[in-house]
């Protein structure tokens, strides 16, 4: 029996790499449509639908966003401002929770995480309207801090924090720093968080892109033009009745994934690898 | 495991444990329980209109509401489409991904460009649920849009098919753009728990003579349980809610064949007469079938707690 | 009607605004000859439609009220040259050759030139002005885009095979008592 087994069988090896090639234009395709047809006008999109070769109505169709009440690059800003607000409130303070599951012994820890993972299950809409009703008493909506505040409480966060630091802190770190003079918080943002850093960049792209393509709370809670958020804008842009502007919807899709790209394909390895950190182990 | 410390010099930490968990559990108290409890009670009221704050406990009949949304066929539509939907997107979903993870994973067959698949398969599951939604919607256009254009020109039907006409093709569609937003995340998921199995287990069933196969079904397979169940109840959980993708693509159409639980409940409280009472009530009934579910996927999971 | 005329034409129904905005734009061509520019022509339906327009509103509190009353004067109750609606009309707001659109006054409408290239010369006003009657507010609510939605969504149905013409019905009017706050006669 040979050890050299890693070359396998070339015919299943084809086969595999047939399939993937296949996903991967699959995965692709969506996107150079989006892509191409933002530069087409809307007659010509619907004449033929999907091109690969791209026009020349790129201004056009962002002329017909200078016409809307609402403003692309406000609802991007709002976006980047709500999505950036959110994710800050996450990273840090759902490692700081877990820190405290993790650092130290206290009563009523466990039933407090088992509290964590009970009430992650609660899905959104239950909370929804009494949000709502909340947000409306309180004169909160049309506030983006609405919407970035609630990031404070990210209970699947949390869990994941927790899986991550109770596998990489050592907590000989922690006492060793106590002996050194330093005080817990200072313990903590000092030398707990730089460990951190990886898990704290998954979550980090996980919250950032969930809550930029965020639709169902902005839009019951948004209703003025100048805070709204990118997704709102584009399905504002989709229920045109009046005159359905193509080339523009293809254009608002883009100019709201565009942002997520560059996030993605600039921090990709940590994406990849940091999934595989947050990984259940056991 | 070293053990946290408690005391130190008769000085007890344990109380910071307290203090660096105080702002999860205000924002925990501020914008969730509360809200949640507002919801309750709202379902025994008569709240309704654009903006109205005020409201009146039913005392003549509490379960007005309940009864009203149990009665209404929609809402039976709604829940029973959440279900179809999310076997119809997981199944495919979970199968491919175990697919693709078995041959990422081998130990015979190494696949060149596993970084540069990974990358692209992932890539659906960044863009936002509403673009695709609406891109998808454009795709599948009729009389004129892609897919339709290359069913005609290569022959493979004679004229359009008006797909979001067809409740069955409509759900293929809306299942389809959840599966193809997800496959990429659960697979690498699932790949990282792999890879967190002790590989000696590996050598040694290779030394014994085992196939892929048996090793795949044997060993990886069972000791990916635990993954396996997380991935399940988040894909539930984010199943139940589903609300962009069949929202943007159809409204729900048609004739309600793609109308999700979510949405039944949005368009209750902020559409047409605002009947945020009503629109209450359906979500506590959804909570009450998600939270008997999820106890479900929790008891299991928890029997095989290591 | 089915049969009725001398020779078999082609047509749909449609908006005013469909004319300019999304047929001529599609014809193939940009002048009579091109295509089927100027192959068109526009008549009135069997059934009398309107929907939407456009609405002027005014902030009740607003500081410029005698200002804000002159100018939706002008909008909506000028019929002279001067006003709006007559460059709506005639297309002269957006320079020479602009578009001309449909206006909601009949007074405008009648003494305009509708005539259009892509409909062969006609003068769409011709039959704008007696269909206008239609655009009436007597049987407005709040609920009519939601209703008006559903019976559009229930008769796709119905045309495309899936539903029987009792159960078209049936959906639609579940639809409006699911969803609204509507008593319903089933």
């Amino acid at each position: 029996m040979t050890l050299n087994r890693r070359d396998g069988n070339p015919v299943v090896k084809a086969f595999i790499y047939f399939v993937c090639i296949v996903l991967a234009i699959l995965s692709l395709f969506p996107f150079v449509v989006m892509v191409v047809n933002s530069t087409r006008s809307t007659f010509e999109i619907q004449q033929h639908a999907v091109s690969l070769i791209p026009s020349s109505h790129l201004m056009d169709n962002f002329k017909v966003f200078e016409g809307k009440p609402f403003n692309p690059w406000r609802g991007f800003l709002n976006s980047l401002i709500v999505a950036v607000g959110a994710t800050a409130l996450t990273v840090y303070f759902s490692t700081l929770t877990a820190y405290a599951l993790v650092a130290y012994t206290w009563k009523g820890r466990d039933a407090f995480f088992t509290f964590i993972l009970c009430v992650m299950m609660i899905p959104a809409q239950v909370t929804a309207i009494g949000f709502y009703q909340f947000m409306y008493r309180i004169h909160m909506t049309n506030n983006l801090l609405a919407l970035i505040l609630p990031a404070i409480y990210a209970p699947g966060s949390v869990f994941f924090m927790r899986q991550f630091m109770l596998a990489s802190l050592p907590l000989e770190l922690l006492d060793s720093a106590r002996i050194d003079g330093s005080k817990e918080f200072n313990t903590f943002n000092r030398i707990a968080l730089p460990i951190m850093k990886p898990a704290m960049a998954t979550q980090g792209i996980f919250c950032f892109v969930s809550t930029w393509n965020n639709l169902f709370i902005p839009s019951i809670l948004l209703t003025k033009d100048e805070l709204k958020t990118m997704p709102i804008m584009v399905s504002l842009l989709k229920g045109d009745i009046y005159k359905t502007e193509y080339g523009a919807i293809y254009l608002g899709l883009t100019l709201t994934v565009l942002p997520l790209f560059i996030v993605y394909f600039t921090l990709s390895k940590y994406i990849i690898a940091g999934v595989a950190l947050g990984g259940v182990k056991g | 495991m070293n053990s946290t410390l408690v005391k130190k010099h008769g000085f007890s930490y344990a109380k910071y444990g307290y203090l660096f968990s105080i702002p999860f559990f205000i924002a925990f108290l501020v914008f969730n329980l509360y809200p949640t409890i507002y919801t309750i009670v709202l379902g025994f009221t008569d709240s309704k209109g654009l903006g109205n704050i005020t409201f009146h406990i039913l005392k003549d009949d509490p379960w007005k509401n309940f009864r009203a949304v149990l009665n209404a066929p929609t809402f039976k539509t709604a829940i029973g489409n959440t279900f179809t939907l999310w076997i119809m997107n997981f199944i495919p979903q979970i199968t491919l991904a175990l697919i693709l993870t078995a041959w990422f994973t081998s130990r015979r067959n190494q696949i060149r460009g596993q970084g540069f698949f990974k990358v692209v398969f992932y890539m659906p599951n960044i863009i936002t649920a509403a673009s695709v939604a609406i891109l998808f919607n454009a795709l599948f256009g009729y009389p004129k849009g892609p897919v339709n254009d290359l069913l005609v020109n290569t022959g493979l039907r004679d004229s359009a098919f008006y797909f979001m006409n067809s409740p069955k093709a409509t759900r293929w569609i809306v299942a389809f753009i959840q599966f193809w937003m997800w496959y990429g995340y659960t697979m690498i998921i699932l790949i990282s728990g792999v890879l967190g199995i002790n590989p000696e287990i590996f050598e040694a069933a290779e030394i014994d003579g085992a196939t892929d196969t048996q090793i795949f079904f044997q060993i990886t397979l069972p000791n990916l349980r635990t993954i396996l169940t997380y991935t399940l109840i988040t894909s539930l959980i984010g199943g139940l809610s589903m609300y962009d993708i069949p929202k943007m693509l159809n409204n729900g159409n048609p004739n309600n064949a793609t109308l999700t639980a979510n949405m039944f409940i949005y368009n209750q409280a902020f559409q047409g007469s605002y009947m945020y009472a009503r629109a209450a009530a359906a979500s506590m009934i959804m909570f009450v079938i998600i939270a008997f579910f999820s106890a479900i996927v929790f008891f299991l999971m928890r029997d095989r707690k290591a | 009607m089915q049969g009725a005329g001398d020779k078999e034409v082609l047509g749909f129904y449609g908006p005013a605004w469909l004319i300019n905005y999304v047929m001529a734009g599609n014809s193939g061509g940009e002048k009579p000859g091109e295509g089927t520019y100027g192959d068109w022509a526009v008549c009135a339906p069997n059934v009398g439609f309107f929907w939407g327009g456009t609405w002027v509103l005014a902030n009740k509190d607003t500081k410029n009220a005698d200002a804000v009353a002159e100018l939706i004067k002008w909008i909506t109750l000028d019929p002279s040259e001067d006003g709006l609606q007559y460059g709506w009309a005639n297309g002269t707001w957006s320079g020479e050759q602009g578009t001309k659109d449909t206006v909601a006054s009949g007074t405008v409408m009648a003494k305009s030139n509708g005539e259009l290239d892509f409909l062969g010369g006609q003068n769409m006003f011709d039959v704008f002005v007696p269909a206008n009657a239609y655009a009436n507010g007597t049987n407005l609510t709040q609920y009519d885009e939601t209703i008006n939605t559903y019976f559009r969504d229930a008769v796709r149905q119905y045309t495309a095979g899936e539903l029987s013409r009792d159960d078209a019905l049936t959906a639609f009017k579940t639809n409006v008592a699911d969803n609204l706050d509507v008593e319903v006669d089933f």
